[in-house]
């Protein structure tokens, strides 16, 4: 450690402490990637449902890029439209209500009252929201639905990350600022937001993932929307090659989301 | 790096000066006013809708058609012992696997935020940490199927090394199975926030700490620990949660012969017995609640404030 | 210090952020803008057929129907074996209004009709409906007993189960077997498996009708207690260690073939042909007993024979009944199409191979063969759901 001191700056990490910290991580990461492995071997096999790969062939990609079976992409870009609404608006809220919250006499039942939801399974919520707006105030769903949705299950969530941050951040900084004579507006953008921002960050991601892979609550509340999980469950179902699809549309978006998220967070990095 | 005035409070102090907290001046009326409209939108907007859920369970009905008559039969219908024990079921494998993430991830997380330069490395394990979000869960499920199953990769291994004379039957279509299946995609989400709340950990305050002559240990248990408290209480929570409500590994991987509770969702909606399924679902909100007052009660009387509010800068 | 390191954090994040913030902020806008156009295509121009339906009442393209027909298809896959989400569109979402047909397993729509969702069928714009046999358009999963048209039948088939010939050392079809193999056999024990459905418990009601062991009315709509029986029987043969696994998906039939789970499964028959055609041994069982009978069937919803398109509609649903639709689906599905007399003088018409038209003469003949037994069709929707919901639930976690 001594050697590097900027490889283990905090001293927590001895020689073999770190091997065990790595090994632990490296059985989840093996166990996490061994299937994604075989799916992305897999989608090179002519048939892929029999988990051999061979004889490998392409035609599962150049399928998805034509005809009928290119049809993903609608539900692709509705995915992604969600997703970037539903981080945006449960990152803002959590963040309203993530600042303040630390702060106030009764946190502890807020914080009940905004995660009890997770506790109910999302086809549950699908099926509360659907009864409530559909059934009593008669909305029809859609759109909104979907949206709403997918923020009471990112919500919860992003409020956790903006907390993990705003727990820990010091008032007194901005009584300090107030002294100096920076108005509100001016503390909130040079002191809070950068103090929080590893929290937003994460808070924006987790919403998007969370509402990118959202199905059960979407089920009930989709009106005419086609978001790409349901399009993939729709695909499921079907006795055909629609299946074998699956395999190379799962490989194509790990790819591509391997290299943006991995530039974004290059670029995060590089801006340190 | 975030909070560097946190430098020298100890859990200790933290705790010690929180009775005492100076109520700081209410901050400007406006954060108050959005904290207050947004719970508002979200009291009447989603609680309620929720909490209809409690009125449909005393209901009578099939369909969207609902007889206005209170009846408890969907309580009779769920409170019998094969819908009782995939819930309890359910429960333990949870609160394994979260343990068990916990165990894994911890470590882990804790090197990649505080023992891990950054780097091409640590950006890498970082973006494999993220990636399986954006994948189908069913599809990267299956694939074990090939892998555990009775002419699978694991079972050639075994028996051409001549380890065990009959393939294993075990590896598929059990708890096992199960188990193994929701190890991996439930490590992101333990390893991510705890590693957000260790990452922002000032490596000064560690330093600190072993300038004073505190080992590793000490320092982890003294400083680390409670300042990653936020974290870690993240972390379970999206863990477990999603975890509860995991159909796919109970499906894929259990081949119907271990039954969970979010099939039994899935199949009371399916026969469109929403009464009933909104009774489940009552039942478990009124189990947690339950659950969170013990445990309130119980940290009460060992008095200490185990929250994620813990270490909190009064 | 403190100073520095906020300072330090102040440039490093609040570039980041705001990067972030736009990039949102803009998916913000943009979003509802692509969305809405989304939905504006629902508003389908002159000439186009909207169909909601299984994804196997879909050809390879629709190029053939738009080729005969001079209309567009648009077509939209839908799940159609979860009733309740089926139900939940059509009643609550509303698909009449977004869709000029819709596909259903034949029995679920039955309670449409009766909620008033589907329109009557006017046969006389249907020129091939006609010659539809009787015991189809009168089957219990399409007839509602008013002596009405609703539904039209697109294709049926009757199931049974997948089996290693070979490894059991069995007769291949058309030499029959029983549902013993399958449910109540020494020799498959742990080597079997069933559907994770509904279905399971049909089966098992048929399974104790045809040995006479239970009085049971329909085994496809049983009562509380015939479903209770039925699940009794099954629990004890799970007990017994009969089953390998339950399924509920397509893959999961391949998969149990081919990683050696089991030697019978019940499954459908697309996923016998794709074990067959990765070299496996596999065969479709031809069955002394009885065979699973189901449809799938099409009908308008009323509201859409409110719409002036409504000609187009019906030009729509009678190239499904014609020969093309029912000789190209033999061939790649297997399945039986409602008119295969036309299916066949269109295969010859057209100078299909040897190889293909026996593909549809082994079709007529499975239609004279598999659908001689007793009644046995399954209607996706029993009267009494949540009691065949509660016993599959006992059922699986027996």
């Amino acid at each position: 450690m001594r050697r590097r001191p900027r490889h283990d700056p905090a001293g927590i990490f001895t020689g073999p402490t770190a091997a065990i910290a790595v090994i632990l991580g490296a059985v989840a990461l093996v166990l996490l990637y061994a299937p994604i492995a075989g799916l992305a071997v897999l989608s090179f096999s002519a048939r892929p449902l029999t988990g051999i790969p061979w004889p490998l062939t392409l035609d599962w990609y150049t399928d998805l890029f034509t005809g009928e079976d290119a049809r993903w992409i609608g539900p692709l870009v509705t995915s992604i439209g969600i997703g970037l609404l539903v981080s945006f608006l449960a990152t803002a809220a959590a963040l309203a209500i993530g600042r303040v919250m630390p702060l106030i006499r009764r946190r502890g039942g807020l914080l009940v009252a905004y995660l009890s939801v997770l506790v109910l399974p999302g086809i549950l919520v699908g099926i509360a929201v659907l009864f409530f707006y559909r059934g009593l105030l008669d909305f029809r769903t859609g759109f909104w639905s979907v949206v709403l949705v997918h923020f009471v299950w990112a919500l919860p969530f992003a409020l956790l990350c903006i907390l993990i941050v705003t727990v820990r951040f010091d008032h007194r900084l901005l009584e300090a600022a107030t002294d100096l004579g920076a108005n509100k507006i001016r503390q909130f953008i040079d002191i809070e937001l950068p103090l929080l921002n590893p929290g937003i960050t994460a808070s924006a991601f987790f919403s998007f993932l969370l509402s990118f892979n959202e199905l059960p609550r979407t089920l009930y509340t989709r009106g005419g929307i086609t978001t790409l999980p349901y399009y993939i469950w729709t695909a499921s179902a079907s006795h055909s090659s629609a299946v074998s699809l699956i395999y190379a549309l799962s490989a194509i978006i790990m790819v591509a989301s391997f290299v943006i998220v991995l530039i974004a967070t290059r670029v995060l990095m590089r801006s340190r | 790096m975030s909070v560097a005035s946190t430098s020298l409070d100890s859990p200790a102090a933290a705790a010690a000066a929180r009775p005492g907290v100076r109520r700081r001046p209410l901050r400007p009326s406006v954060d108050r006013a959005a904290l207050v409209v947004l719970t508002a939108l979200w009291a009447i907007g989603v609680l309620l809708p929720i909490l209809s859920l409690v009125v449909i369970s005393v209901l009578q009905g099939r369909g969207l058609s609902f007889l206005w008559t209170v009846s408890l039969q969907p309580y009779a219908d769920i409170l019998v012992s094969y819908r009782i024990e995939p819930v309890l079921r359910t429960l333990r494998i949870v609160v394994v696997i979260t343990a068990l993430e916990f165990v894994l991830g911890f470590p882990f997380a804790l090197w990649l935020a505080k023992g891990l330069r950054e780097g091409w490395t640590k950006s890498i394990l970082i973006v494999l940490l993220i990636v399986p979000f954006f994948l189908s869960p069913a599809a990267r499920t299956i694939v074990w199927r090939p892998i555990l199953g009775r002419e699978g990769l694991v079972n050639i291994l075994l028996t051409s090394t001549n380890l065990t004379a009959e393939p294993l039957d075990w590896l598929l279509f059990t708890e096992f199975a199960i188990h193994l299946g929701l190890i991996g995609p439930y490590f992101p989400s333990m390893v991510l926030p705890i590693f957000i709340s260790v990452s922002l950990i000032d490596d000064e305050l560690i330093k600190a700490s072993r300038d004073l002559g505190a080992t590793p240990m000490q320092t982890l248990r003294t400083v680390v620990l409670p300042l990653a408290m936020p974290g870690i209480a993240a972390g379970v929570v999206f863990t477990a949660v999603p975890m509860l409500g995991d159909n796919i590994a109970s499906t894929l991987l259990g081949g119907g012969q271990v039954s969970m509770i979010a099939e039994g969702f899935d199949d009371l909606i399916r026969a469109m017995n929403y009464p009933a399924a909104a009774a489940l679902g009552t039942t478990l909100l009124v189990a947690f609640a339950f659950l969170a007052l013990c445990i309130r009660f119980v940290l009460k009387r060992l008095g200490t404030g185990f929250d994620i509010f813990e270490g909190m800068k009064g | 210090m403190a100073g520095k390191i906020i300072r330090r954090a102040g440039t490093l994040t609040r570039r980041s952020f705001g990067k972030g913030l736009a990039v949102a902020g803009a998916g913000a806008v943009v979003t509802p803008a692509i969305l809405r156009g989304g939905l504006k295509r629902a508003h389908a121009q002159e000439g186009t057929i909207r169909m909601m339906g299984g994804p196997t009442v879909a050809l390879e393209d629709w190029s053939l129907f738009e080729e005969q027909t001079g209309l567009k298809m648009e077509f939209t896959p839908f799940h159609v074996d979860d009733v309740g989400a089926l139900y939940n569109e059509i009643l609550v979402n509303e698909a009449g209004e977004r869709f000029d047909l819709i596909n259903t397993l034949a029995g679920v729509q039955k309670n449409l009709v009766e909620q008033g969702m589907v329109a009557e069928l006017d046969t006389s714009k249907l020129e091939n409906y006609d010659a539809i046999a009787d015991t189809i358009k009168r089957s219990p999963v399409l007839y509602v007993g008013d002596d009405k048209d609703w539904s039209v039948p697109l294709y049926y088939n009757s199931d049974s189960f997948g089996y290693f010939p070979e490894k059991l050392g069995l007769p291949r079809p058309p030499e029959p077997l029983d549902w013993d193999l399958l449910l109540n056999s020494e020799q498959t024990l742990g080597q079997t498996a069933l559907d994770g459905d509904n279905i399971a418990l049909m089966i098992g009601g048929m399974y104790l009708k045809s040995r006479g062991l239970a009085e049971i009315g329909d085994p496809a709509n049983m009562t509380a207690s015939e479903v209770e029986t039925a699940a009794d029987f099954l629990i004890e043969r799970k007990n017994a260690g009969q089953f390998r696994a339950l399924w509920r998906t397509y893959d999961e039939q391949v998969a149990n073939f081919v990683n050696g789970e089991v030697l019978v499964q019940r499954c459908w028959e697309p996923a016998v042909k794709e074990v067959q055609a990765q070299g496996l041994d596999v065969e479709y069982a031809t069955c002394s007993d009885f065979h699973i009978n189901w449809m799938h069937s099409t009908f308008i919803p009323v509201q859409a024979a409110e719409r002036d398109n409504v000609d187009n509609i019906y030009r729509a649903l009678d190239w499904f009944l014609g020969g093309g639709y029912a000789a190209e689906l033999a061939v790649l599905r297997g399945y039986v199409g409602s008119r295969m007399d036309l299916a066949l003088d269109y295969a010859q018409e057209k100078g299909w191979s040897e190889e293909d038209i026996a593909k549809i003469q082994a079709n007529i003949e499975k239609v004279e063969t598999k659908f001689s037994n007793p009644d046995y069709w399954i209607g996706g929707a029993p009267d009494d759901l949540a009691a065949h919901d509660a016993q599959m639930a006992r059922f699986r976690n027996a």
